[in-house]
């Protein structure tokens, strides 16, 4: 959980501080702002006409921390219910805001 | 069936002298040589079970490894921290398992079992298979080792073996970031032991490394929001988080790691940490700057092709250019390629934003039912495992 007394730092942190942060961050802004035509002199192909590069032989395709699924959208609750169903009808009473997603939760021995 | 067990004995040797460690050094301070004490705890441990069971002098697989294991602790304590420069017992093991014989990710499944505990039910959704299929690739792998030597590696082989501690430590990271298993929001001891493993990989690096400084950058954005992502136990979506209660001071590391980088090549940790970083640098939702996250995200698709990127992509399209425009980002994506209830449930969301009721309904029913059966099929077969185990 958060350290003791992290709330109290950025709290305590003087102006000028976090003034010099927010400057990092405007710095890193600018920089990356001219990324696209430095980095890649011609325009970037539309995704759909790009040549698909698998990931090589020795790199499997795997999940990551991706924030855009995983923040943007959401997550979910565990709920001891005594069944599948139960849990459904009780997910449909969530804000309608709420991406949710119903699943069991099982013990795979392995 | 007999090798099988043994070798599950030298996984629960390792984890319950990590437990040990964790319960008996915070009190009796940490040992003088950690690394020599976890390895032969281990083994102690092993020792103890397998006496129990009196099948001590039967020459099995297990105990094959189980001498490697303890000749290298006896080298260990003979020699603290002068071979190679590899003195953390963490990094070490993680190295250990990074074995030349087994394919990269099958090398990376492993460690992640043993070393990081990682269970096998979120590493079966980290590789998007089955828990089934992961459970069997987890199991050739042991068996591949078996009978194999293990050394600490040093020079050249120790620098090609480090790539996959970067593979290892992203995946452990997102395992505690995006945990796919149980009722936390998040593992955030797992995501910082990740972090932890990647600050001794670039200690050991002897010159830095881009990929490297970028993954750490990626996972210290992701990692920074930690506190904001839960209240009460309930999840909390990133537009409303309250911002105060992300870690600034761990934004600021990531930006000062990653602002040299800005005009680099493309590369695959890089372009992530530059998506994480316009979430992490905008002082409110409505400022996150989404056209440069999909120009990211092009970067990327271009580099190394994945359903993965192209479902984060489609995400973003959808906020920069509206719900419509990220439907179209995900056509073609199919159930095969992403398996669970992710693919449907985004496309539930966008439908549901550009008004279109009935079907944003029937594909989070869709998102519903993918569960279900995932849940229901790991179920029977592991049923039907459980009976041609006897």
């Amino acid at each position: 959980m958060a350290e003791q007394d992290h709330f109290d730092t950025w709290e305590r942190a003087d102006d000028a501080t976090r003034e010099r942060v927010y400057a990092d961050f405007r710095a890193f802004s600018e920089a990356v702002r001219s990324r696209g035509s430095i980095v890649a002199g011609d325009a970037l192909d539309r995704p759909a006409t790009a040549r698909t590069v698998r990931p090589g032989a020795d790199r499997a395709v795997t999940d990551g921390p991706f924030a855009e699924t995983v923040e943007q959208l959401g997550g979910f609750y565990l709920i001891d219910v005594p069944g599948l169903d139960a849990a459904v009808e009780l997910a449909a009473l969530l804000p309608r805001e709420y991406t949710v997603e119903v699943r069991p939760t099982l013990e795979v021995e392995i | 069936m007999a090798r099988y067990r043994r070798l599950d004995l030298a996984e629960d040797g390792l984890a319950d002298a990590f437990e040990a460690a964790a319960r008996t050094w915070p009190a009796d301070g940490v040992p003088t040589n950690p690394g020599a004490w976890l390895l032969v705890a281990a083994r102690r441990r092993v020792t103890d079970r397998l006496r129990a069971e009196a099948v001590a002098t039967r020459k099995l697989p297990l105990l094959a490894v189980e001498a490697d294991l303890s000749e290298e602790a006896q080298r260990t304590m003979a020699d603290p921290g002068e071979r190679g420069g590899v003195a953390d017992e963490r990094l070490r093991l993680v190295l250990l398992c990074a074995h030349p014989s087994l394919p990269p990710e099958a090398a990376a499944a492993l460690t992640l079992r043993l070393v990081l505990g990682v269970p096998t039910e979120d590493l079966a959704r980290l590789f998007l298979v089955r828990t089934t299929t992961m459970a069997a690739r987890l199991t050739r792998a042991r068996k591949r080792l078996a009978g194999a030597s293990f050394s600490v590696p040093v020079g050249a082989e120790l620098a090609a073996r480090l790539r996959i501690v970067s593979d290892v430590a992203y995946l452990a990271f997102t395992a505690g970031y995006a945990p796919g298993s149980g009722s936390d929001v998040l593992r955030a001891d797992g995501s910082g032991e990740a972090i932890r493993l990647v600050r001794l990989l670039r200690d050991l690096l002897p010159a830095a490394d881009p990929e490297v400084d970028a993954l750490l950058a990626l996972m210290l954005f992701q990692h920074s929001r930690r506190d904001a992502r839960v209240a009460d136990g309930r999840l909390v979506l990133l537009p409303d988080q309250d911002r105060s209660r992300w870690h600034a001071d761990e934004i600021a590391e990531a930006v000062t790691l990653l602002t040299p980088l800005t005009h680099a090549p493309p590369a695959p940790y890089l372009l992530q940490a530059l998506v994480a970083a316009e979430h992490a640098i905008a002082p409110t939702a409505a400022d996150t700057d989404w056209s440069r996250i999909v120009a990211r995200y092009d970067e990327l698709l271009a580099l190394a092709d994945s359903p993965v990127v192209r479902l984060n992509r489609a995400v973003a399209v959808g906020e920069a250019d509206g719900p419509l425009a990220g439907l179209a980002a995900m056509e073609g994506l199919t159930a095969e390629e992403l398996p669970g209830h992710r693919l449907p449930a985004a496309r539930a969301e966008l439908l549901a934003r550009a008004g279109l009721v009935d079907e944003a309904l029937a594909a989070y029913d869709e998102a519903i039912v993918r569960c279900a059966n995932e849940a229901e099929r790991a179920h029977l077969e592991e049923r039907r495992a459980g009976r041609s185990r006897t």
